[in-house]
């Protein structure tokens, strides 16, 4: 998970906030590099599919960029976001729409980048949604929100509120399924040890 | 430890791989906010304050032009001519009036009314016979 640098410590979250308020792009740009697993991760416990948590995703940042005066605590903007996440998933479940084959296109082109790797990994990924739909959302959102984005449990509960000691819970009944779902063969694919 | 304590690896469902996928879905983000930054820009600059009232004053000018039409409508256009013709024989009867306004003589004064008056005796001041 190195792929985007995490940079929590050197810029907060309000000071971006303030400058993306005056315009600056850098900034924006950053707020969206910082936390889009964690806006996706909310996203997918939802609607429950990669192409429509990323959809939901990238409305969600353009409207939360363009209102960003509306976030009423600068420094805690994740949680404000997060929370338009959410509603936009929401309203995405219960209105779904058939996706149009122009919008399948993206998908198309990124898999022609290195065909093996990315049917591999889409495989996988296809699992691991299939298990995650069979999850309740406060589970899916715990388990996506600590294994994939790296949260600790007392963000994940101030974020979700809940106690810690429920995100634990929560995320230890959350693996197990997972693991009783795939089953031992699939998961040797996943773990790292 | 159980199993169950060990995260999963959900590498497959990180959006942030593979990374020129998220550079395009990045892109994406950019091109549908640039314009409300680019206006949060603008409004913060002098010619940003000045464009904000570019559009209200333009509506004034507009309601203007409208109220005025409507004006020279109801009262008659005809009328406001006489109004100003009745002005310029009152004014053709005071040659010493509008000569007095412009620090003239009495003779230019009338040469100015005068239909007759050429231009040579203008520029002489009016006291070319």
């Amino acid at each position: 998970m190195t792929s985007v640098p995490s940079d929590r410590r050197t810029t907060a979250d309000g000071e971006l906030v303030a400058l993306a308020l005056r315009g600056n792009e850098e900034a924006a740009d950053a707020l969206v590099r910082r936390h889009y697993r964690a806006t996706f991760a909310m996203a997918l416990s939802v609607v429950g599919n990669r192409q429509d948590a990323e959809d939901v995703c990238q409305d969600s940042w353009v409207k939360a960029i363009d209102r960003v005066e509306d976030c009423r605590e600068p420094a805690r903007f994740l949680s404000w976001m997060l929370m338009i996440v959410k509603n936009r998933a929401l309203s995405y479940r219960s209105y779904r729409k058939v996706r149009e084959t122009s919008e399948l296109l993206p998908e198309l082109a990124e898999s022609l980048e290195s065909p093996l790797a990315d049917t591999t990994r889409a495989e996988l990924a296809s699992r691991l949604e299939a298990a995650l739909g069979t999850l309740g959302e406060i589970q899916r959102q715990v388990v996506l929100l600590h294994d994939m984005d790296g949260w600790n449990h007392r963000d994940i509960a101030t974020a979700l509120d809940m106690t810690e000691v429920r995100s634990r819970q929560h995320l230890f009944v959350a693996r197990k399924l997972l693991r009783e779902r795939l089953g031992p063969a699939i998961l040797a694919e996943y773990t790292h040890d | 430890m159980t199993d169950d304590d060990l995260p999963l690896d959900l590498e497959a469902l990180d959006p942030t791989l593979p990374l020129s996928a998220f550079e395009r879905r990045l892109s994406g983000i950019r091109l549908g906010t640039a314009v409300g930054l680019r206006r949060r820009r603008e409004t913060r600059s002098p010619f940003g304050v000045v464009a904000r009232w570019r559009a209200p004053l333009l509506a004034a000018a507009a309601l203007i032009m409208v109220m005025s039409s409507a004006w020279r409508t109801v009262t008659g256009g005809d009328a406001a001519v006489s109004a100003v013709a009745a002005s310029d024989v009152a004014t053709a009867e005071a040659p010493d009036e509008l000569a007095d306004a412009l620090g003239l003589s009495t003779t230019l004064g009338s040469a100015l009314l005068s239909d007759t008056t050429s231009a040579e005796t203008i520029l002489l001041g009016g006291y070319w016979p």
